[in-house]
């Protein structure tokens, strides 16, 4: 069941086009994350889903209803600002009640309950009394969080809720927001320009440029198959080689690179036709030395970088550079200049569809 | 070379070459030692003059205030009418810092500098003001004479509580919008956000959330008119008439119209008393606030001096230029009509009294018809002496300037080496230290004047009569003015370019000049402008001092218009206005508002 539909959303300040004929669909109990470089509109999408903003076009429906004029007092959203935008003048008990207070079916001692329930879920106990600038920045944010959910929202929005904290914390913590996500069931959207926490914690990734939704789909699709070339560089470092289409078959395309070197592809043949100029994404994890692959990419090592239990390497091939991650071990016999030759799958490259072929 | 190189643990204050103690402590005590001399020990005679009476101390001239019914009325009304004024100020300022945070409209920026006019404008230009467009013979009271045919001015707000309570809502209205209006632009969104998205309404939200949030501004704020209704001289001295009067007015008359010094000293005393606590709370107040609520993030970036980065926000002068929250975050634009009459009726408020002046200063009303005119700026500019400011009026141009700037170079330097003594060491009772730097804005000019009116007559000071009377008491007012406005700035320079300096190369005296003036250049300048500004239109002190030949344009203001010549008091306002706007122009190109790089971009 669709929770949260947005319907060609559109706003703009000023000049700005913010947000631009934005659709996206988020089921019941589903953690979104919506990532985009920093001003590509995905805080405004936030807004105009909690109510802060009104659209200049198109509609926010919550369980199939229409909620776009509705005030956000009335939207039975939980929202979590960068800032946590805690009451500095309430104590942290206060300030998770707040929300209660304008439930009229719960009574004074049934919030204090719930308050100490969910300062528990959070790990907080015994903090109630406790201003919320004495917290660290991590307990901080539970706070937030505890206070978001506290008068069970239907939809529960993230604003970059882990910018705030060093990347130790908002690794523990992001696991953690998952956790209660699940327990409580509850619909999210996590807004974020950090591909790699989205990637870690959705169950879907949306990824915005421009205030555009410029793909959609799970964090393995979006990974290893980009629809557009922004994506596959947004999402994490890959290798785009340059090369021609060779041929089609019906499971496969040959693709010959700027070397004359050709590699096979597992991907529908009728998407492509011959003499197409394409690029194709090779993740650097999935290059190898295994001798089995098919496909084959060769060049002179220019650099090595050692990471602990992996490196990366650096090959500089005819025009292009290719890196690969490879295991540390391997690496000792690798000498600067040599020349090496690596491996992948046909099922780990990926032939950008940009301008073909679009889902969704 | 080597034996420079700092001590890798003594840290901070070695680096920065501070630790030298004759080099710093020298300064300090001469610039403590000339407050003492010349602000603490005549305040300290004025109270002994109240008690000590042949030789013993007799408190029967202090209890005599009290015994008094006329004196007790006094008290009280100064009292009545400062709180009504800071009820009127709130009132007035508290929607206008509103419409300063959180409503985008034409003309915003412009409603923003007329906040600026209590600091620019001497109060002696504001009750001209308010004589010009309220008085009897006013713009209000002709144009609503002319509307209805009326014979009499149906508003006589002159001379009436209400005029002067207008007055000083209009001084003190802006200063509650700045203070206001500084927390409330700061204040993010997401609060507000936050509770509207758990439930709360909108107005819900205000009292829940915004208001707790921004009490403690409005209460620095208002205490702020409160102090400055209580000890307002020029505005009761014109617009009350011989009916009102407040404390203030009551010395001046006891010491220069009736020359009873000891009656004057013990109401001066009592005036100081009630004022200093006052002053007391205010700053008790900024401080226990200024910890407890702080809805921005805390900046961990290092200082330069001192161990953390001081919360600027907290200090009483709010800080001009927050950053501006983007125009995406305005959500609160709302072109609706209230709007602009809102906004259209400050800019009457504001600038009625000004344009009146303004106006007057180039008209002659001949049987009841007015006419362009030149004449009383002729007047103003001749060098003759006129008979009823005992002085030629261009020499009151010439003194004011001298004056202005003599005590602004007087100001500057003591100031300089207070406020860098006060940033960078850390000495017992340093906060009681800052309130006795601090105190003469909290003390009344009128009584410190009184003060110096004996004191400098005799030994070992003899200045009576000297220019140097003057510019001893306006660079007194103006110290705690270049304090306040360096001491951020020495506080923000961070330690780390101070550092990044010293591993390039550079020696104590190279760090100094390199880094740390040219970052707190601008915080310089702003002090220079404001001790100019300070010093130019002083009346208060000046009335109680002046002679002919120390004239200087305020106090000639001030005679022009008790001697009913409000064509030439005009006109010398305008000039006086002039002058010091273009002091603050000065501030607003090449003042603080640069210093913006200097900030961690956190």
């Amino acid at each position: 069941m669709t929770a949260i539909e947005l319907r060609g959303l559109s706003k703009r300040f000023g000049r700005v086009r913010a947000v631009v004929d934005f659709s996206l669909h988020i089921e019941r109990g589903e953690l979104v994350a919506l990532v985009g470089p920093s001003g590509c509109g995905k805080t405004t999408l936030l807004r105009m889903i909690a109510g802060f903003e009104h659209p200049d076009h198109g509609d926010v429906l919550f369980a199939g209803r229409s909620v776009t004029d509705r005030a956000p007092e009335h939207r039975r959203v939980g929202v979590v600002f960068q800032d946590y935008a805690l009451f500095p003048h309430m104590s942290v008990a206060r300030n998770i009640g707040y929300g209660l207070k304008f439930l009229s079916d719960v009574t004074a001692v049934q919030r204090r309950r719930r308050v100490d329930e969910l300062l528990e879920l959070v790990g907080l106990s015994g903090y109630g009394e406790r201003a919320p600038h004495e917290l660290s920045a991590g307990q901080q944010q539970r706070v937030a969080i505890a206070r978001a959910v506290a008068p069970r929202p239907d939809v529960l929005l993230l604003d970059e809720p882990m910018s705030a904290l060093d990347a130790l914390l908002r690794e523990e913590l992001r696991g953690e927001i998952r956790r209660l996500q699940r327990e409580l069931g509850i619909t999210t959207l996590h807004v974020t320009h950090d591909q790699e926490e989205a990637i870690a914690v959705a169950d879907r990734v949306a990824v915005m440029k421009d205030g555009g939704l410029e793909q959609v789909g799970n964090p393995r699709e979006v990974y290893f198959q980009p629809e557009t070339e922004f994506v596959a560089h947004f999402v994490g470092r890959g290798n785009l080689l340059n090369g021609v289409v060779a041929g089609t078959r019906p499971r496969s395309v040959r693709v010959r690179l700027g070397d004359g070197e050709e590699i096979e592809i597992a991907q529908e043949g009728r998407d492509f036709a011959e003499g197409q100029e394409v690029r194709v994404l090779v993740r650097p994890s999935r290059l190898g030395g295994d001798v089995r692959n098919q496909n084959r990419v060769h060049g002179e090592i220019a650099g090595v970088e050692f990471l602990g239990e992996f490196s990366r390497i650096r090959i500089r091939g005819n025009g292009n550079v290719i890196q690969a991650i490879v295991d540390s071990h391997d690496h000792w016999s690798m000498r600067l200049g040599e020349t090496i030759e690596l491996g992948f799958q046909s099922e780990d490259a990926w032939i950008i569809p940009e301008h073909g072929r679009r889902k969704e | 070379m080597d034996e420079q190189r700092p001590h890798p643990v003594r840290g901070v204050r070695r680096h920065l070459g501070f630790n030298r103690r004759t080099t710093t402590l020298l300064p300090i005590l001469v610039a403590l030692g000339l407050l003492a001399l010349f602000f603490y020990y005549p305040l300290a005679s004025l109270m002994g003059r109240a008690v000590w009476n042949g030789g013993r101390i007799d408190l029967s001239p202090l209890l005599n205030v009290f015994r008094t019914p006329y004196l007790r009325h006094v008290i009280l009304f100064t009292v009545e009418q400062a709180l009504l004024s800071t009820a009127l100020s709130v009132l007035i300022g508290f929607p206008m810092a509103y419409f300063l945070a959180r409503i985008d409209f034409p003309g915003r920026r412009v409603l923003r500098s007329l906040t600026a006019v209590p600091f620019a404008l001497p109060a002696i230009t504001v009750a001209l003001g308010f004589v010009m467009v309220f008085g009897n013979n006013g713009a209000v009271n002709r144009l609503i004479m002319s509307m209805l045919g009326l014979s009499n001015p149906p508003l006589p707000i002159l001379y009436s509580v209400g005029g002067i309570v207008l007055a000083h809502a209009f001084y003190n209205a802006p200063i509650v919008a700045r203070f206001v209006a500084s927390t409330w632009e700061r204040l993010p969104r997401t609060y507000e956000e936050s509770a509207r998205s758990m439930g709360a309404a909108r107005g819900r939200v205000f009292w829940d959330v915004t208001l707790p949030m921004l009490v403690p501004s409005l209460a620095s704020g208002a205490m702020l008119a409160f102090i400055y209704s209580f000890l307002s001289f020029p505005i009761v001295l014109i617009l009350g008439g011989a009916q009102f009067t407040t404390v203030e007015v009551e010395i001046y008359r006891r010491a220069i119209v009736e020359i009873n010094y000891t009656a004057a000293a013990a109401l001066a005393t009592w005036e100081l008393l009630i004022a200093l606590a006052f002053t007391y709370a205010y700053l008790q107040l900024e401080r226990r606030f200024g910890r407890r609520v702080r809805p921005d993030r805390p900046r961990t970036a290092r200082s330069l001096f001192g161990k953390r980065k001081r919360k600027v926000a907290t200090s009483a002068e709010p800080d001009d230029n927050p950053t501006p929250v983007p125009l995406e975050r305005r959500t609160g634009v709302r072109r609706a009509w209230g709007v602009y009459v809102i906004v259209l009726l400050y800019f009457v408020f504001f600038l009625g009294p000004l344009v009146g002046v303004l106006v007057d200063s180039f008209t002659r009303l001949d049987a009841g018809r007015s006419t362009f005119t030149l004449d009383w700026y002729r007047q103003v500019f001749q060098p003759r002496y006129s008979s009823l400011i005992a002085a030629s009026p261009l020499r009151s141009i010439e003194n004011s300037l001298i004056f202005a700037l003599s005590s602004m170079g007087l100001s500057l330097a003591a100031g300089t080496v207070l406020a860098a003594a006060l940033t960078i060491r850390r000495f017992p009772a340093r906060s009681a230290v800052e309130t006795l730097i601090m105190a003469p804005v909290g003390i009344s000019p009128v009584a410190l004047g009184f003060a110096y009116l004996w004191i400098f007559a005799r030994p070992p000071f003899r200045l009576t009569g000297t220019p140097a009377a003057i510019i001893i008491v306006h660079s007194v007012l103006a110290i705690p003015f270049v304090v306040r406005s360096l001491r951020p700035a020495l506080a923000r320079i961070e330690l780390r370019f101070a550092e990044a300096a010293r591993s390039l190369g550079a020696t104590t005296y190279r760090q100094t000049l390199d880094i740390v003036l040219p970052l707190s250049r601008s915080a310089f300048t702003t002090a220079a402008v404001f001790a100019f500004a300070v010093s130019i239109a002083e009346t208060s002190a000046t009335i109680m001092l002046t002679k002919p030949n120390l004239l200087t344009m305020p106090v000639a203001v001030y005679y022009l218009l008790s001697g009913r010549q409000f064509g030439a008091a005009s006109a010398m306002g305008v000039l006086l206005i002039l002058v010091i706007a273009l002091s603050f122009v000065l501030i607003e190109r090449f003042g603080e508002r640069a210093v913006g790089g200097v900030h961690d971009g956190d």
